[in-house]
């Protein structure tokens, strides 16, 4: 069945945009809901599963302009972030990178999501949210440098 | 490490991770989808209906007014038939002529309209001028073709002949009468000239232009069999379940603050009820005005976050001791954060006068007629009680004296086109059954920012007194 197959990925997906457990649940009920609606406007170009994702991901966007998230510039405290070597990730599981991607701020989260993992261009990025293609470019260095951060803390905390 | 390398691994380790799903999530999501909006179909398909509608309006408006002119032909047909009759014996010598006096002639024949010419005249001080001789050929000759015509008597001769005869302006002017067989007032080209101002295209099929026809109020009307005019007047008595979509249109505010509004503003069932006279303007044509109150309802919730609520516990516990069982009671508070949904019906109130013309199929005694309409509705008054977002995204409970420049309290013109479905039930009442759909041309709101207008389609269902009983009734 489409929901039992597809709803965990998709859980995983609104709670990487929304702010708590009750609203991603949420977005991946309007999501599938929309999914259902609409199915027959799949016209077999492209995998299905993207399109489904895509309905999730518009639903999420659209559950946070709801909520009037600006996306603006945060002063930074540290200039340099040491570089992660890969043994850094040997002890993170998926619901520690949740975790910290959750503790992003909403500007460098959403941006984050839609470039690195959802794989949109800066433009489409741009376009989609109502901002300028390098603010999004800005608030992607920055989310990057703040999750390496943040993994590196937990690895000091882990040794 | 890269940054293209960290990309991979949070994509790959993130991209099909399945996370928990909560419980009873499916059973919600089935719930929702049986109970979408039962007019979504209107969202995605209202263009074609609108275009759909204004040519099935158009249409049936071209067909009605068609309609009504092949029976104008046919009833003139009719006409003719009878009248002509005399025209092929009706022979008039020059004496006689000459010596009528100032009588009106009774025979509507060629020689009839001679003889008022002849006679006018008469009348005038030209009358030595006027030489018989020289239309003792002209009245001949219009003598010989009438008699032609009625021999002939297909119907394009005798609607022709007719209409000159009737045709009381193609009286020629007196100067003219000296020339009547020059070649310009020839007999051929009075009657070509005659019939084409009759049939713009000389085509049977396009009688006179006339309004007066159309309408069927032409000053040759016979009143009815009854002797009233020839109208019916009814008052009509109606109530319609309306649904409304809204459009809403940014002007100078932000896309998040429209979708905001949007989201939190469903439309719901409305009604409408009204009373309104109509007056039949021939057999067919009918005009309608009156009042209606019409109510547009909207349903608005809004979930307020970090809403905090303190509530007061208190706990009583009872120590049992040798000595004696002892009950404390402690107070203690809990506090919970959490969201709170505010639910409300706003309601959008009018007055408003329609104003309609319609054209009604088949004849005034029959059980069932149909009818097209189309007209305005001007909104006289117009009041809001609801709650509403502002532009900072606050909730505001609102009205229209409350809120200054938010809603407008008079909306202004909306256009709308009907269809009836009128049943006779008793000889002075009907019932019908009248779907529509409503334009409405000018928004809802004033310097809000924004522009809101309502399209509404509904069905108004009544009935219909006859007041009076003037058309044809067999």
């Amino acid at each position: 069945m489409l929901f039992e197959q597809y709803a965990g990925k998709f859980m995983t997906a609104c709670r990487r945009y929304a702010k708590d457990e009750m609203e991603a649940e949420d977005i991946l009920q309007e999501g599938f809901i929309r999914i259902f609606n609409n199915i027959q406007q799949f016209k077999f170009e492209g995998s299905f599963e993207g399109w489904m994702r895509r309905i999730v991901v518009n639903v999420a966007l659209k559950s946070l302009q709801k909520k009037k998230i600006q996306i603006s510039e945060i002063k930074e405290n540290t200039a340099n972030t040491p570089s992660l070597e890969p043994y850094a990730f040997n002890h993170l599981g998926e619901e520690d990178l949740l975790k910290i991607i959750h503790q992003l701020p909403d500007g460098y989260r959403i941006v984050f999501n839609l470039a690195v993992i959802e794989g949109y261009s800066h433009e489409e990025i741009a376009k989609m949210l109502n901002i300028q293609a390098s603010t999004s470019r800005s608030q992607l260095v920055k989310a990057r440098k703040m999750l390496q951060q943040q993994i590196l803390e937990m690895q000091k905390i882990a040794v | 490490m890269t940054d293209k390398l960290f990309d991979n691994f949070i994509r790959d380790s993130l991209n099909n991770y399945s996370s928990p799903v909560p419980k009873g999530l499916w059973e919600k999501i089935i719930d929702d989808k049986d109970q979408k909006p039962k007019f979504f179909w209107w969202k995605y398909n209202a263009g074609w209906i609108l275009a759909l509608s204004f040519i099935v309006i158009v249409s049936s408006i071209y067909v009605a007014i068609n309609y009504h002119l092949n029976n104008t032909i046919i009833e003139n047909k009719s006409t003719h038939n009878s009248s002509t009759q005399p025209l092929s014996t009706t022979t008039k010598s020059e004496s006689e002529i000459h010596n009528k006096s100032n009588t009106t002639a009774q025979l509507p024949n060629i020689a009839e309209i001679t003889d008022k010419q002849v006679h006018t005249l008469s009348n005038t001080s030209d009358t030595e001028n006027f030489s018989f001789s020289k239309n003792k050929r002209f009245i001949a000759k219009l003598e010989k073709r009438a008699a032609n015509q009625s021999k002939i008597n297909t119907p394009k001769n005798i609607f022709n002949s007719q209409q000159l005869l009737n045709n009381s302006t193609d009286e020629l002017p007196i100067d003219d009468l000296f020339s009547l067989t020059s070649k310009k007032y020839s007999p051929e080209n009075i009657i070509s000239f005659t019939n084409n101002n009759i049939y713009r295209k000389n085509n049977l099929h396009w009688p006179p232009l006339n309004l007066k026809n159309i309408l069927g109020i032409g000053s040759n009307d016979c009143p009815s069999v009854n002797g009233n005019p020839k109208s019916d007047i009814y008052v009509e008595v109606y109530i319609s379940p309306d649904y409304s979509g809204k459009s809403l249109y940014g002007n100078g505010l932000s896309a998040a603050y429209l979708q905001k509004k949007d989201s939190t503003e469903k439309m719901s069932v409305g009604f409408s009820a009204g009373v309104r006279l109509s007056k039949t303007i021939g057999d067919h044509f009918i005009i309608k005005a009156g009042f209606q109150y019409a109510q547009i309802n909207e349903r608005f919730a809004e979930r307020k976050i970090n809403q905090t609520q303190t509530t007061t516990v208190i706990i009583s516990r009872t120590l049992v001791r040798p000595q004696g069982d002892t009950t404390i009671n402690d107070t203690t508070s809990v506090t919970q954060i959490g969201y709170r949904t505010i639910k409300n019906m706003n309601y959008y109130k009018n007055v408003e006068i329609p104003i309609s013309v319609g054209y009604e199929f088949g004849k005034p005694d029959d059980k069932w007629k149909f009818a097209v309409n189309g007209g305005a509705i001007l909104n006289i008054a117009s009041w809001f009680n609801g709650y509403t977002i502002d532009t900072a995204m606050n909730i505001i409970s609102a009205n229209s004296k409350g809120v200054n420049g938010f809603y407008k309290t008079a909306v202004g013109l909306s256009l709308f086109g009907s269809v009836s479905i009128i049943r006779n039930i008793s000889e002075k009442m009907d019932v019908f059954a009248e779907p529509y759909f409503r334009y409405g041309l000018n928004n809802t709101t004033s310097s809000a920012g924004f522009s809101q207008k309502f399209n509404t389609i509904g069905i108004q269902l009544g009935v219909r007194m006859k007041l009076r009983n003037g058309r044809h009734h067999l």
